[in-house]
């Protein structure tokens, strides 16, 4: 844990250095790109301006990350059960997943407003896949063996789908909630980019159109931060739910 | 249970080619015997055992198990099916892993009044009582991945118990163990099967655990799997490999697969 700790720390704190020292040595202007220093004060400055914008992001990447993990997730159980809408259903997500999603984001904008209902759409739409994905994996998962006990005990669908198949799935689910997690906040926030009231994309955007590079770094920095958070979180509760492995 | 097989063969017809696995197989087993079935890799008597099952329908023949068809003494969970892999649920407690023929297909026991299978009058099976017969009372709250194998197959062991079947079907179900793992959990089941007296079809490659276990052991040849020969031992238990007797048995056994 320790030597991961200053294995961490000692390579970002190389990069910061190395990025600072060149910025000074070739007088690279802050418009092209600022120094840490600069982007570190812009957000010292700015604390409560970030802080809200994060707040507005974070919710609407969570609740789009919900909406992609419930609907991933309950359509990889339906066609475990209907194995006869299997291959439709699993042509249909690979088409959505097919769709540059990002093209649709002026579209929903135009139907929901500039409010949080489409970023939470598009952040849905690009977490179900994976989460779909895995889970129809995982709940195909259970081994010969287990499926030749259950059959022995004359074990319905909905006996196996509980008392194996579900567990089963639930390390496969976690593998896909480590990569959609941190991707929700990039499903918020390109959303946001395309029109947005307030939220990191907006302030994104704004610093963008303004040249303001210290403070669009600022905001990259927040959301990364959140990224590791919510990839943090996934990994503590995947330790403690399955705590078989 | 008695279990009659009426000329079963089987053919497996989703390969490339037909796959001839089982020829016509005619055998009739008492209740409460102990029936080993003996030979090389590929002879079907995988095949032969999870037709009786119900897991694959035979080509053509009929099962029999106390005169009903496998499907519905299946759904009376009186089949009792272990083998070589403990398939345990390692999200489950050891315990929890052994009420589990309890927790699955309430139906079963409905259907016949009494809790599965069981005999009537017989006093049902407590899983912590199942769990000392195999010698794992301290383990009920442990989870199958902190055990090693040879524990792991009497978890397996126990919840076969816990079915309360009257036919136990095991394919090769210590053969994934150590040598003297296999010989200490033989000998249990032995013990068991002295007690509750089911009939027992067992599967092996190995001759002289044939001969240490079998009221009768069928030989059998490879594709398709056809009977080559029965084997009948009317030696008392616990056997004796060193005797002259076993001797005979475990020679007439080998000529037999050689031949």
């Amino acid at each position: 844990m320790l030597t991961a700790v200053f294995s961490v720390a000692f390579v970002v704190s190389a990069a910061l250095i190395s990025w600072e020292a060149i910025i000074h040595a070739r007088e690279i202007p802050p418009y092209l790109l600022p120094a840490p220093s600069v982007i570190a004060r812009d957000l010292w400055e700015g604390g409560p301006r970030y802080a809200a914008a994060s707040a507005v992001t974070l919710l609407e990447a969570i609740s789009g990350l919900i909406l992609g993990v419930l609907v991933g997730t309950l359509v990889a159980t339906l066609i475990t059960f209907w194995r006869s809408l299997e291959r439709g259903v699993l042509i249909l997500a690979i088409l959505i997943k097919a769709t540059p999603i990002v093209a649709l984001i002026p579209l929903l904008i135009i139907w929901f407003g500039f409010g949080p209902l489409p970023k939470i759409i598009v952040t849905g739409l690009m977490t179900f896949f994976p989460v779909l994905i895995n889970m129809h994996a995982g709940l195909h998962a259970v081994d010969g063996a287990v499926l030749a006990l259950f059959h022995s005990l004359d074990a319905g669908r909905g006996e196996l789908f509980c008392h194996a198949r579900w567990p089963a799935a639930l390390p496969y689910l976690f593998a896909a909630l480590k990569v959609v997690a941190p991707l929700s906040l990039v499903g918020a926030v390109v959303a946001e980019w395309a029109g947005a009231s307030s939220g990191l994309g907006r302030t994104m955007w704004l610093a963008y159109t303004n040249l303001n590079m210290p403070a669009l770094f600022a905001a990259v920095v927040c959301s990364a931060l959140m990224g590791i958070g919510m990839y943090g979180i996934v990994v503590a509760l995947e330790k403690r739910i399955i705590f078989w492995k | 249970m008695r279990v009659q097989l009426h000329g079963v063969s089987k053919t497996f017809t989703d390969t490339a080619e037909p796959l001839p696995a089982l020829a016509t197989i005619t055998l009739d087993i008492a209740s409460g015997e102990f029936v080993c079935f003996i030979g090389p890799n590929g002879c079907g008597k995988s095949t032969l055992l999870r037709v009786i099952a119900d897991q694959v329908a035979p080509t053509s023949g009929a099962v029999r198990i106390d005169g009903a068809p496998p499907t519905k003494v299946r759904a009376r969970k009186q089949i009792a099916w272990m083998a070589q892999d403990p398939a345990l649920l390692p999200w489950k407690t050891v315990l929890d892993n052994i009420r589990l023929p309890q927790v699955i297909n309430l139906r079963a026991g409905r259907h016949t009044g009494r809790p599965t299978g069981r005999q009537p009058g017989e006093a049902a099976l407590n899983p912590n009582d199942l769990l000392e017969m195999v010698e794992l009372a301290g383990f009920a709250g442990a989870y199958p991945g902190t055990l090693s194998g040879g524990m792991q197959q009497r978890v397996a062991l126990a919840r076969t118990l816990a079915i309360g079947a009257r036919l136990w079907l095991m394919d090769e179900p210590f053969s994934a163990l150590d040598e003297l793992t296999r010989e200490r959990l033989t000998e249990e089941l032995l013990s068991l099967w002295h007690r509750f007296r089911p009939t027992v079809l067992w599967i092996t490659h190995n001759i002289a655990e044939a001969a240490r276990l079998a009221d009768r052991i069928v030989v059998m040849t490879q594709s398709p799997g056809a009977i080559r020969g029965v084997v009948s031992v009317n030696i008392d238990r616990p056997r004796d490999e060193t005797t002259p007797e076993m001797g005979t048995v475990i020679r007439a056994l080998r000529e037999m697969l050689r031949r």
